[in-house]
């Protein structure tokens, strides 16, 4: 497996377990919704599984853009989080700060604690995840 | 029939003995599979605990005043209703309202940290065991306080939930304890306390 379909994989894993994650919610799923106002694709009958999707199609994206990363170099544990958990804080300032005060018109006014936190520690586990899906997978093709 | 106690017989007894020790002390492996299982449900026990930390956010920290009450007319263990009321609610003028209380929005503000603390621990299986560890404590607390109010097991379930996580090394896989794990071990050749922070992931 070259490195792109295997960032491609791990960002998808990642991503659905991210939503997995967003689903386990009151509601259940009903801050899904907030991941579909990113892009301004908020609405009650479909938003959750917009979010859902969403964060799916993106996950896979950072994935690929993870694998590019990567190269042909030998991957270590210590560099796969350390570029997952930086691909994760970029994907929080790309779209739940940048796309969706743009796109989504979030207004900065409305930016608390509580809607900080939520968004961003779950794109850092989402980072996480991808660096060590990545990682684990390099290391199974070597058993 | 007979009963034989001839050496014969004696050493074919000390020798199932001996297997049946050997077979109670052989190492357990956890296969891939399992490990990957155990870190899933690390993650999701980590998120109840970070889902937690929005109904009760600073700076007044008022969601968990409701509960404190609760706790001090539900607790079973006698004397902590007497704790309660002399800390959290220390001050109080009414059981509907923060007015008044002196202790209350630092000591909330510890058992936000600490739930934080626990939800990065286990999101990201950074030190697991500390999370694990504080997660039982603070689970504990829940039981000992609200158990009677509700179904009982709602809170024995969280108890047993970071119990369990405690007694296995669930960051060591899709979490940085992965990292940190081997990094300690070689330290804790040289260094006590690297030995014993090496306990934690």
């Amino acid at each position: 497996m070259n490195t792109l379909l295997r960032g491609l994989y791990s960002g998808l894993m990642a991503g659905g377990i991210v939503g997995m994650l967003y689903f386990v919610d009151y509601g259940p799923g009903n801050d899904l919704h907030g991941v579909a106002s990113w892009f301004a694709f908020d609405n009650k009958d479909s938003g959750r599984l917009i979010g859902f999707m969403l964060l799916i199609v993106l996950g896979g994206a950072f994935g690929l853009i993870f694998g590019a990363l990567q190269g042909k170099r030998e991957i270590t544990i210590s560099r796969a989080i350390a570029t997952g958990l930086g691909l994760g804080v970029a994907w929080w300032v790309i779209f739940a700060f940048l796309v969706a005060l743009v796109v989504g018109h979030l207004s900065l006014a409305r930016l608390t604690l509580g809607s900080f936190l939520y968004p961003f520690t779950l794109c850092l586990v989402y980072g996480l995840l991808l660096g060590a899906i990545y990682f684990q997978s390099t290391v199974r093709k070597m058993i | 029939m007979s009963i034989s106690s001839s050496a014969e017989d004696r050493e074919v007894v000390t020798s199932a003995h001996s297997q049946e020790r050997g077979a109670t002390v052989a190492p357990i492996t956890l296969s891939e599979r399992s490990i990957l299982g155990l870190a899933l449900l690390r993650m999701f026990v980590g998120y109840l605990w970070f889902q937690q930390l929005f109904w009760k956010l600073p700076p007044d920290f008022k969601g968990l005043f409701p509960y404190i009450v609760r706790e001090t007319k539900f607790t079973f263990i006698p004397g902590y209703r007497f704790v309660l009321q002399h800390t959290f609610l220390a001050g109080c003028i009414s059981t509907s309202s923060t007015a008044g209380c002196t202790l209350f929005v630092p000591l909330a503000a510890g058992v936000w940290a600490a739930e934080l603390i626990v939800s990065i621990c286990l999101l990201f299986g950074v030190f697991t065991r500390l999370g694990a560890i504080l997660s039982t404590v603070l689970a504990l607390q829940l039981y000992i306080g609200l158990s009677t109010s509700e179904w009982y097991w709602t809170y024995g379930t969280i108890v047993l939930l970071g119990f369990a996580l405690t007694t296995v090394p669930a960051g060591r896989r899709l979490g940085i304890d992965q990292w940190l794990a081997p990094w300690l071990k070689a330290a804790a050749v040289k260094s006590r306390s690297a030995r014993w922070v090496s306990w934690l992931v």
